[in-house]
């Protein structure tokens, strides 16, 4: 189970730089779906609705459903505008390259489309203080760059795993998949691995603050006491940290499309009523730290999909009501 | 997850599919309108109209009779409820009493009921 929340939640797609750009290419679709299907349910709702309010009030559903369909739908459509947007400016750049621009040219033009870095910058807190061998004790900071540009830097204290000079919002899924290649690089050399992460600071401020902080105490407390580890911790070699870098370089082109995007961070939590409301005396419930954009907005599609979908069936095959 | 995410899919056909099948009312169509004059004077026009049901299922439909009077435009309409089943084509006779003029049948058929 908790594969599943990671690999469909948490951190989707982050195992190696393809599945990061393909995660990339479906939250854009995701927005795309978010936008044009409450359309096309705003759409079916004004088109038909002499059928439908005839439909609700000989079935005995309230009328004032249609309107919370109505709301729901524009409101979606509203919140996702920004996405479908974003995504028009990726499927743009892709089709220069596509008509054969030099790519290396598109890119540095997304660079410059993205925009000065802004103001989010996205911090994690990990289970394990990572330190390069050759700077013990010393931050660790790693470019996130490539010939097109600089997508800014990930700084590494201790457990605090920051994207420094991230554009617009930054993406904490950069970190996530940091995290997953770190794993990789220690694993092939047969090295302790288990880096995780335990706080998002754009979800959970308060928390990722105080464990910081509590995190900085015990490596203050073991620089005084002149003790090995106090805070357990994984050391990079320099070749590991090369390996990192080239691997941060191959997913720019994604992240200068992701910047596009709007990066809405939430935690989740999955409720299972089993004696439901109004009763509800038992209920089953599983939270997330963090849901992985793809996977909200994803969810959000499927959700709005399947409410069009119903609309659609209703207005094709009007279902039997009892005459008058 | 692949084989979750097929059943999940059949059964939302299946669904759909049985909702279609055993759920859905009439879909009525008009086949044929024919308008005969009234026998004697004052005796109402007689409009045979030909409704067929397309539907996967029956029920209960508007039937909406307009004369239009071709000289003034003004109209003459009489509407019934008729009870349709599934696959059934039905011959509906309506009787309108309208004042004597150049009359053009137009028939509505609406499902659901208003």
């Amino acid at each position: 189970m908790t594969d599943i929340a990671r690999h469909l939640v948490r951190e989707p797609s982050v195992g190696n730089p393809t599945e990061y750009a393909a995660r990339v290419l479906r939250l854009a679709l995701a927005y795309v779906g978010l936008f044009v299907l409450p359309l096309v349910g705003c759409g079916l709702l004004i088109w038909q609705a002499h059928l439908l309010v005839t439909l609700t009030q000989r079935s005995n559903v309230e009328t004032l459903t249609l309107l919370f369909f109505l709301v729901f739908f524009v409101y979606l459509a509203t919140l996702s505008a920004p996405g479908a947007l974003g995504a028009a400016r990726i499927a743009y750049y892709a089709l220069l390259v596509r008509l054969g621009r030099d790519r290396l040219a598109v890119e540095r033009r997304k660079a410059r489309a993205c925009g000065l870095p802004g103001a989010g910058e996205p911090v994690a807190a990990l289970n394990k203080a990572l330190e390069r061998e050759s700077q013990r004790g010393q931050p660790l900071c790693l470019a996130v760059a490539d010939a097109a540009g600089s997508m800014g830097s990930l700084e590494i204290d201790g457990v605090r795993l920051w994207h420094r000079d991230a554009r617009r919002d930054g993406s904490n899924s950069l970190l996530g998949f940091f995290v997953e290649q770190v794993n990789h690089v220690l694993q092939a050399r047969g090295a302790d691995a288990g880096l995780d992460v335990l706080h998002w600071k754009k979800i959970q401020d308060e928390a990722a603050e105080e464990y910081l902080s509590f995190v900085r105490f015990a490596r203050n407390l073991e620089q005084h006491l002149g003790t090995a580890e106090l805070w357990p911790r994984l050391i990079l070699t320099d070749a590991d940290c090369q390996e990192l870098e080239r691997r941060l370089a191959a997913i720019c082109p994604a992240l200068r499309d992701e910047a596009f995007l709007p990066d809405w961070e939430y935690s989740g939590e999955h409720k299972l009523p089993l004696i439901p409301e109004p009763l509800g005396l038992i209920s089953l419930s599983r939270s997330e730290t963090r849901v992985d954009p793809v996977a909200s907005m994803g969810c959000a599609v499927l959700v709005v999909g399947a409410a069009v979908a119903v609309l659609a069936l209703l207005v094709v095959f009007p279902p039997w009501v009892p005459g008058s | 997850m692949a084989p979750r995410v097929i059943g999940l899919a059949l059964a939302a056909v299946m669904l759909s599919v049985l909702w279609v099948w055993h759920c859905t009312g009439a879909r009525p169509v008009v086949a044929d309108v024919h308008l005969s004059p009234p026998a004697a004077a004052g005796a109402p026009y007689r409009v045979e109209v030909v409704l067929r049901n397309e539907g996967f299922g029956g029920g209960q439909v508007d039937l909406t009779v307009r004369l239009r009077d071709q000289a003034s435009g003004r109209t003459v309409q009489q509407s019934q409820k008729i009870a349709l089943d599934e696959g059934e084509t039905t011959l509906v006779v309506a009787e309108v009493l309208a004042p004597a003029g150049d009359y053009v049948p137009a028939v509505e058929v609406k499902y659901p009921p208003r």
